[in-house]
Order: C-alpha cells, then structure tokens, then sequence
C-alpha cells in the first residue's frame, strides 16, 4: 500500500470575514499517526476537510509527498474519511456501504467481495453485514464507518472525531483497536478531537490548534510538559492545571523572588536566574493537580488552607481547596484520609511560569 | 393493574380511531358514491321522491355516449339529443375520451417538467449557497399564494399573443408553473434532511458532484420524490380554471374541462351523463393510486415524518 507524507503550506481558510484556519504549517510523515486537537471552531476539522479537499484553501497548499494537490477535487485524492455522525449511506445495507468505493472505481466483483469480507473480519462486523443503519446501534454503524474507510486501502486517512457519539467503554476499545489498526496497515493517519485524552493516547505527535492557527506540535509527553503556553496547558491534562495570576516581587527578608498571587506567596529558587526585568510584571504561576501534595503536617513552607472538596475516583481522589478565590485541584492517593474542612498544608512539587503573554519561560521541580 | 388499564386504554383508543376513520371515509366517499349511481340511473329517476337507487337495473346507456361511437335509436329517443338543435351534450360527451387522454398527457408532462427543473433547484436551493438564495425560495414559494383567478385575464392575453391559446402546451406550462412551488420545496426540505456529511462522504469515496446526486441524493430522497411527484401529478390532473380557459375547443380540453363543459353545453343537459363523465375522468387517477399504492404511500409518510 502506498504511504504518503503530508505537507501543509500557509494554509489558509476564511468563510466570509470568519479566518477559520489561519496560515498554518504542518508536516505530517509517511505512515505517521497526527492528531489536531482544539476546542470547537478552533479550525481543526476545515484543516481536515481541506486535506480532503472538500473544501478549497483560500491560500496556501496542501501537498501529498511533495505534489500539490491543492486543486485536485475528493474523489481523485484517494483519502479516505471517517465521519462524527457517521455519515453512512442510509439506503444501502453495510456490505453495500463498505463496498460502495470499490464499485466506484469498478473493481470485479470477487474482489470486492473478498476485500469487504476482510475488513469485516478485522472490524468484527461480519453479522452487520446486511443491516441498514437504522438498524444498527451507534457503536456498530462507528464501525462500519470505520469499515468502509479501511476497505479502500487510501493513501491517508481522516477521522473527524469518530469515537466522540459512542459511550465511554465503547470508545477506550475502539481507541486501542485504531492502535492496532494503524500499527497493522501503517497509512498515515489523521486525527481529529476535542478530547486530550484521545491526542494523548493515539497519536505519536499531535498539534494543538486554537484561533485557526498550530499553537504546538510535538509528542504527547513534550506538549505535556513543556506546554508553550496556558492555554495547551490548560487544555491537555485531566483534572486541568490551576493557573494563578500574579506578580514577581522580590523578597523583602531574603535575597530572591516571590511569586505574589492571591492570598499567597511562592518562593521562586535561585537557580531559576530570572531576568531583573520580569520582576513587577504580569505572570501567571500554574501548577498541575498530580504536582500539589497536600499535608496535614505543619511545616514551615507551604501554603495553610483547608479542604474545600473531595472526589473520589477509585483509583484516585481529587481534592480542591480555595487560595483566596481560586480553586487548587490536586491529585492524591484514594486511601490519604482528607476530610472536607480539614486544614491543611499544600506545596507545589513542579511549577511553570507564563510571561504577560501568556508564553512559558521557565519550570522548575522544588 | 397498570398494564391492564393500559391495555385498556389502548384498546378504546384504537376503537375511538377505528369510529373516526369510518367517518371520515363515509364523508369522503358518499359524494363519489352517489356520482357513480347517478352514473347508472335514468335520468327521470333523479329527481323522484323518495328516491330510489335503481329499481330497473344500471343503465350503462350514459356510458355509451361517451365510450361508444354507436348511437342508437333509443338514445335518441331517449332525448339527449334534442330536435332541431346543435347535439351539444353528445357532441361534448363524444370529446370524454380525447379529454382524458389530453389529461393523462397534460399531468405527465408537467410532472416531467417539475422534476427536471424542480429536482435540480430544490438541490441547488438546499446544497450550493448562492447570494440571496433564501429570498428567492421564499418568493418562489409564496407565488403559491397567489389566487389563480387573479392572473387567469393577463396569462389569456399572453398565450394569446405568443399564438398558444387553444393548446396542450399551454396549459402544460400553466400547470408546471403552479405546481413547481410545492414540488421544490417538498424536495427542498428532503434534501435538507440528508445530512452533508453523507454527500462529503460520497465526494470522498469517488463521486463527482453530479454522481452524488444521481447515486446517493436521489435515492435517498426518492420516496420524497415521488411523493412531489404525486403532488404534481394530482394538482395538474385535477386543475380546472386554466384548463377550461386555455383550452377552446375539444381537441386540446381536458377531462375537468369536458366535465363542466357537458353541464354548460348548449341545449338542455343531462345530470347523469354529466356524472357518467365524471366516474370516467376519476378512473385514471384511481388505477394509478391502486398500482402504486405502496410506493406512493411510503413517498407520503416520508414526507410527513421528515
């Protein structure tokens, strides 16, 4: 099966006066598994649909292994695209769905026959083969969505958030079977969402999009901890980092910086050598829930507050307690015993630092 | 308990639906009835009181007019045609099947002009955004709201002077030019319904845009279709005032045209020859609904449930 890498160039989208997708450049490798991740209107799923070329670039190029196929309409591009609502052919039966491509490009019919029954195997949907979509429950017609994509042997292929109308169990299968899937036919996939957890697990690199523009593209671990900015790093991570805003100052008693946020103040270390200039200026400190450890000892540093909430997870428990107005989500161990109300002491195991532009600048583990 | 009571109401549900739609039938059907016994009686039997539905048997002698080409001493003699004067009922019961036949022409014609313009609109209105397309549609559709009456003199004078008067033509584009309001927007809000991310899917997996509409929209939307289609049909079969205007004589009437001519016809006219032609203008219509009575069901049960 051919592979093919993808390039996209000052891509460009713009309904009306609306920029939906705003000058980006992407390199997507051969066989390679890419997932764009943003909130809703961010311009992920018009980056997708001109990768299919169901929508025309206002400017830019899209290249498939180095030739433009900017002005080469859906149906030459060979890309196959797997829908949100499915989008499965309500007056054919599955078979007639999956087989609908091949019979396009007039395949003999033996063939046909013996490539959709090896997708069905694959997709375990072989007794759905007669069935029409109003027969068929959301997770089987994903699958048979997912069928008639694999069928083509495409060059790429595209997933506009697939997994996100079928229910929880349903979707952390089907995740390790598209796992399984890429790893067996090797395509170059790409991969819509909104949900983190799904660009965490899936891909080997994703690109996170917001405003139209690629604010980072880089490997699950990098964007999760070197996040270029609040907004990555408040949109990957479950529960989200706490972000507090506030000023640098320097310490009246002892020779370094403080963090001065609401209510509170976080020593910043010396090693960190922080320009003179950020002191007085707009920062935001942000702090993720698996890095707050929450005490019931008393110690000299650390910030005293009490336990505003608990949520119990099973394997683990959120607790929250309030720094003046905002809210500290911090992750412990389901058996530590907190109880709301409960005065406690909380510290920062690992800490990022965002410029007034919202830009990190520094991280450091105390 | 529940379920009982439930089974319960169900079942008086049912029966009170039952009682409705026999009503309703009766109200739908006694005109028709009555029509086709007036279709069979003698003529001085009508008007006698009490009435009396046929004591000597049908009389298929009105039926004979208008399909026979043999006229017999006793219809004469029976005075449908007087003496002295024009034969103006026979003349104009003679003409019934013409006018059916130019009926059948007419309702087709148009219906096959609805769905070669009206198809390609109703798919352009719904799918390609083009500036002020909404207004358009909207004008489209409320040139519905027009009394046909008010614009009967002006398209007279028109086809007049374009030299269509007197012709089927001329009520054919009379009739598409009414029905295609309807028919666009039936099959306007049909594809609406088809969500775009079918027809993505289809440009993705090889079509071009015409053959998305010919492989995946019209079928999808094909009970849509031929329920527009019934629509058309119907509406043009059935349509009288521009059909009896543009038409002047009996070579290009139609069958509602010939009906109310055999009633408006110089001499004296004959109530159950004037049913007779009736019965046999709705019999077309009739064996159509009844050979394509599942495909035209499930067209309007589409419709309704979109």
């Amino acid at each position: 099966m051919k592979v093919v890498g993808i390039t996209l160039e000052n891509l460009t989208k713009k309904f009306g006066k609306v920029v939906a997708v705003d000058h980006i450049n992407l390199k997507i490798e051969d066989g390679e598994f890419v997932t764009l991740l943003g909130p809703s209107g961010c311009g992920k799923t018009t980056t997708l649909r001109m990768i299919a070329g169901l929508e025309t670039p206002t400017e830019g190029e899209v290249y498939f292994d180095g030739k433009s196929v900017t002005d080469t309409p859906p149906h030459q591009r060979n890309v196959a695209m797997v829908f949100q609502d499915y989008a499965l052919y309500p007056h054919m039966n599955a078979y007639d769905n999956i087989a609908f491509n091949l019979r396009m490009k007039k395949r003999p019919r033996d063939e046909i026959r013996q490539l959709v029954k090896e997708t069905a195997e694959l997709l375990k949907i072989e007794h759905l083969l007669d069935r029409f979509p109003a027969e068929m429950s959301g997770g089987e017609k994903q699958r048979v969505a997912l069928g008639r994509a694999l069928v083509r042997q495409p060059v790429v292929f595209l997933l506009d958030e697939p997994l996100s109308s079928i229910d929880t169990k349903l979707r952390e299968e089907m995740r390790s079977e598209l796992i399984k899937i890429h790893e067996k036919i090797k395509t170059t996939f790409i991969y819509v969402t909104h949900d983190q957890v799904e660009a965490m697990t899936l891909s080997k690199r994703f690109a996170v999009m917001n405003y139209g523009r690629i604010t980072q593209f880089d490997t699950p671990m990098n964007i999760y901890n070197k996040p270029l900015n609040t907004f990555i790093a408040s949109f990957v991570g479950s529960p989200t980092i706490t972000l507090f805003t506030g000023k640098i100052v320097r310490d009246p008693t002892e020779d370094r910086l403080l963090f001065k946020g609401e209510g509170f103040v976080y020593p910043i270390p010396k090693s960190l050598k922080l320009s003179e200039a950020i002191v007085g200026t707009k920062i935001t400190l942000g702090v993720r829930p698996e890095d707050v450890s929450v005490s019931k000892l008393r110690k000299d540093e650390g910030i005293s507050t009490k336990i505003y909430t608990r949520e119990p997870r099973g394997d683990e428990t959120i607790l929250s307690v309030k720094f003046k107005d905002v809210l500290v989500k911090a992750k412990v161990h389901p058996e530590s015993g907190f109880q709301v109300g409960e005065p406690v002491i909380v510290t920062f195991k690992k800490v990022y630092l965002f410029d007034e532009n919202s830009k990190l600048f520094a991280r450091w583990q105390p | 308990m529940v379920l009982d009571s439930i089974k319960k109401r169900s079942r008086f549900k049912k029966i009170v639906i039952a009682i409705l739609s026999v009503i309703i039938v009766i109200f739908l059907l006694s005109p028709v009835a009555w029509m086709i016994i007036t279709s069979f009686e003698e003529e001085d039997l009508m008007f006698r009181r009490p009435p009396v539905v046929l004591p000597n048997g049908p009389f298929f002698l009105n039926y004979q007019f208008i399909w026979g080409t043999f006229i017999s001493e006793e219809a004469l003699e029976w005075g449908y045609v007087l003496p002295g004067s024009v034969p103006g009922v026979l003349a104009e019961a003679r003409g019934m099947v013409q006018s059916v036949l130019n009926s059948l022409i007419v309702a087709t014609i148009t219906t096959l002009l609805c769905l070669a313009v009206g198809l390609v609109a109703a798919y352009t209105f719904a799918r390609i955004p083009i500036l002020g397309s909404t207004k358009l549609l909207f004008y489209i559709f409320i040139s519905r709201m027009l009394p046909p009456i008010a614009i009967l003199i002006p398209v007279y004078v028109l086809f007049r002077t374009i030299g269509l008067l007197d012709t089927l033509a001329s009520i054919i584009l009379m009739h598409a030019s009414f029905a295609m309001p309807l028919f666009v927007w039936i099959l306007f809000v049909q594809f609406k319904s088809v969500p775009q991310s079918v027809e993505d899917s289809a440009r993705v997996d090889g079509c071009s845009r015409l053959q998305v509409l010919t492989k995946i929209l019209i079928p999808i939307v094909k009970p849509g279709i031929i329920a527009a289609s019934i629509f058309a049909f119907m509406m043009s079969y059935n349509e009288f005032i521009f059909a009896t205007t543009l038409s002047q004589s009996a070579g290009s009437r139609t069958a509602s045209a010939t009906v109310s001519a055999l009633a408006f016809s110089v001499g004296r006219y004959s109530v159950p020859l004037i049913m007779a032609g009736g019965v046999f203008a709705i019999l077309p219509p009739i064996l159509i609904v009844l050979v394509f009575r599942k495909t035209i069901l499930e067209g309007l049960v589409s419709v309704f449930r979109r």
